[in-house]
Order: structure tokens, then C-alpha cells, then sequence
């Protein structure tokens, strides 16, 4: 009897999934908002710039972890701004040097991480309360969510926008490739969606389409 | 481009919200009534302006003669910072008892990425003193005409039913890229 009445618990892969869509940060929760509607009309600029997010989220919050204890609690505030803001900006120097299309593509949309980052800064609480090891795996899972909401963002408004995804002309895999292109969708392209009102409208739908799958349970 | 048609380019044809999606924030935070609004665009068209008023010459006359345009971003955010306290230090000695003006919000203000954004398209942009002061008060100007705008669209719908998955942050952004749609239209202008 009593094994009848045994839940059957979730797989930690699913409830971590079922996060990342019910807390998602861009679909939900609405923050960093200008990175997804700015660089996503290009799948790859969307993907670079969801990396650049990743690294300095994930380090941004291994430092906080590190240095809190250093400084006194009435100017952390302001030491994590600098710390986040010195942090885009050797990332900026870096992927000017290494990555310059990218570099280009994204303009001072990698400066303006710093702003949106702000709101990724954790209350002190929890940097004082949480693991150095589980701060920074909730930082990934954090990261991976946007990573993958801007990934997503601009895979459809490239694809409903020119009708292929091009890949190859700002991020240095080592080779170029035009996805779908042998589809003959780009007559059928609706280059709105690369317009700021599609990003709007397609971001919109996305965040409805998170919502409506948000609030259900794991199912047993 | 004349003073004028950067003003109006800056707060219309180029709005900064739906050509660079700044300020986005404010719009997906706690609801505000529409005198709230206009007293967080007052806010924020100050915040642009002194900011502008302070970095240009920053700029112009220290980081680039030096070479050490690569120190912009940080030196912009403290300047930021500072402004937004100091200012918040005089309003507080000199505003008289009001329900409106509180405080600059310092979180509100750096979360908001509208002042740093329009700095640093300034500073990004070949222009003279004056043409960056007229970019930033169309910028702040348009930010204004935009939240304006938005809050009052979300006033009125909040009286309809509106589907379950599409309340809050999906009705906001649908209605703001309705509203770029209806600012496409202006793109002739000049």
C-alpha cells in the first residue's frame, strides 16, 4: 500500500529543465530584455552574444563569491558594479581582438552587458549564504537559460526573416554554411521579423508560449 | 543634419526604445500610474542630460587626446553613479514635501541601460557638443513619449480579458512592437 502511494520523484535533468522554462530570465522573468530583442535578428550574433553573457555571468558571480567577505557592506554595491563593469570591459578589448566581426556585430551592445548584468547581481544574502560551488552552478543554469532563449530568439527571426540561417560570417567556426537554403523559403521571408517590431512581436509570443507552459507540474 | 532633424530623428523616426531598445526595463517592472511615469521620464531626461553634459567633454578633451578610449565604459559608469548620487543628494536637500519626486533610483536608473546606451552612442558618433546635448534630449524626449504612450495603452487593458499566458510581459512587449509598427510609419519624416 505504501508503494502505491510513492510519488515518483523527478529526474534532477528535468527540474532543472522545468526551471528553466517556469523562472526562464528572458521569457518570464524579463530580464536582460535589450540583449534579446537587439543582436537576435542574426542567429550567430544572438549565439555570441548568449556566450559573452554566459562567461560573464558565470565569472561575475565566482569573484562576488570570492572577494565578499574583503569588502565592507556599505559600498558592496558599488564594488560589484565596478567589478562587473571592468569584467565587459576586458571581455569587450578581447573579443575586439580575437572576434571582430562579432565585435562589430554586436557594437555596444557588449557594454551595455553591464547594465543588464546589474540585475543578474545576486543580493548579498545569497552570496553570503549559498556555496561557493552551488552559486556558481546556479549561475550556468542561469547562463544556459539565456544562452538558449537568445539562441532560440534568433533562429526564428533569422529563419521567418531571410528564410535561411547563415552560419560562418561572424563567429569563426572555420567554415561558412547557409542553412535551408535549398528550401527556396527567402521568396516566402517575411523581413519584418528582422525589423525591431518583429523582435517585439516575436519575443512576445515566446514569453506567452513560456508562460502557458510555465505554471504545470512535472507530471508522475 | 540640422539641429532640428536631429531632434526630431531622436525622438521620433529613431526613438531609442524602437530603434535600440533601451529603457526597456521599466516597462515589465511594478505598475505605475501615468503621473509616475512622467515624473521617471523627467527623471530620466535630467539623468541623460547632465550625464551628456559631463562625459562629452570627458571625452573629447581626456580619454581620446590620451588615448584611452578603452577605459570609456568604466569611466562613463562612475560618472553615471556619481551624478545619480549627487543629484539625489540635492534633491533631497531642496525639494519641498512631495508625493512625486522621491529619489533617483540608482538601480532603476543603471538596470534602465537608457543613459548609458545614448552615451555611448554619442560618444560613438563624430558630433559637436551641441549636436550630442540635442541627440541626448531627443533620446530622453522619446523615452518620455514612448512610456507616456505605453502606460496609458496598459491602463485601458487592464478593463479587457486578456489570455491567461499573455498577461504581464507578453501583452508589454506585443504592445511595444505594435507601437514601433506605428512609429515605422513616421520614418519619411524628414
Amino acid at each position: 500500500m505504501n508503494k502505491r502511494n510513492q510519488t515518483k520523484q523527478p529526474s534532477q535533468a528535468l527540474v532543472v529543465i522545468q526551471g528553466m522554462i517556469k523562472e526562464n530570465p528572458v521569457f518570464v522573468l524579463g530580464l536582460g530584455l535589450v540583449p534579446a530583442l537587439a543582436v537576435t535578428a542574426s542567429f550567430e550574433a544572438a549565439i555570441g552574444m548568449g556566450l559573452l553573457i554566459f562567461v560573464t555571468l558565470i565569472l561575475n558571480r565566482m569573484l562576488l563569491k570570492l572577494i565578499h567577505r574583503l569588502i565592507l557592506e556599505d559600498i558592496q554595491w558599488f564594488i560589484y558594479i565596478i567589478l562587473l563593469t571592468t569584467q565587459v570591459v576586458v571581455l569587450q578589448m578581447l573579443i575586439e581582438a580575437l572576434v571582430p566581426n562579432l565585435f562589430l556585430s554586436l557594437g555596444i551592445y557588449i557594454a551595455l552587458i553591464t547594465v543588464n548584468g546589474i540585475v543578474f547581481v545576486l543580493d548579498n544574502k545569497h552570496i553570503k549564504r549559498d556555496a561557493f560551488k552551488k552559486l556558481t552552478i546556479d549561475g550556468m543554469k542561469t547562463a544556459t537559460a539565456i544562452l538558449i532563449s537568445l539562441m532560440l530568439i534568433g533562429f526564428i527571426r533569422e529563419f521567418i526573416g531571410t528564410g535561411m540561417i547563415v552560419l560562418g560570417q561572424t563567429l569563426p567556426i572555420g567554415f561558412d554554411v547557409i542553412l535551408f537554403e535549398n528550401l527556396g523559403l527567402s521568396s516566402y521571408a517575411l523581413s519584418v521579423f528582422k525589423e525591431p517590431v518583429g523582435a517585439f512581436i516575436i519575443v512576445g509570443l515566446l514569453a506567452a508560449l513560456f508562460s502557458a507552459k510555465g505554471p504545470k507540474e512535472v507530471s508522475q | 543634419m540640422t539641429i532640428l532633424g536631429i531632434l526630431i530623428s531622436a525622438t521620433l523616426i529613431n526613438n531609442i526604445v524602437f530603434t535600440y531598445f533601451l529603457g526597456l526595463w521599466n516597462t515589465t517592472s511594478k505598475e505605475q500610474s501615468i503621473q509616475d511615469v512622467m515624473v521617471l521620464s523627467v527623471k530620466v531626461l535630467v539623468m541623460i542630460v547632465v550625464s551628456n553634459i559631463v562625459i562629452y567633454p570627458l571625452n573629447v578633451l581626456i580619454l581620446e587626446p590620451l588615448n584611452i578610449t578603452y577605459m570609456q565604459t568604466l569611466i562613463f559608469i562612475l560618472v553615471i553613479v556619481g551624478l545619480t548620487l549627487g543629484l539625489n543628494t540635492l534633491l533631497k536637500r531642496y525639494q519641498k514635501k512631495s508625493t512625486y519626486m522621491t529619489s533617483f533610483d540608482l538601480t532603476l536608473l543603471l538596470s534602465n541601460s537608457l543613459v548609458l546606451g545614448v552615451i555611448l552612442i554619442n560618444v560613438s558618433t563624430p558630433q559637436t557638443f551641441i549636436e550630442s546635448m540635442v541627440f541626448a534630449l531627443g533620446s530622453g524626449l522619446g523615452f518620455g513619449l514612448f512610456i507616456i504612450a505605453h502606460t496609458a495603452i496598459r491602463i485601458r487593458l487592464e478593463a479587457y480579458q486578456i489570455p491567461k499566458a499573455f498577461k504581464g510581459l507578453p501583452i508589454t512587449l506585443i504592445t511595444t512592437g505594435l507601437m514601433a509598427l506605428a512609429f515605422m510609419g513616421l520614418s519619411g519624416l524628414i
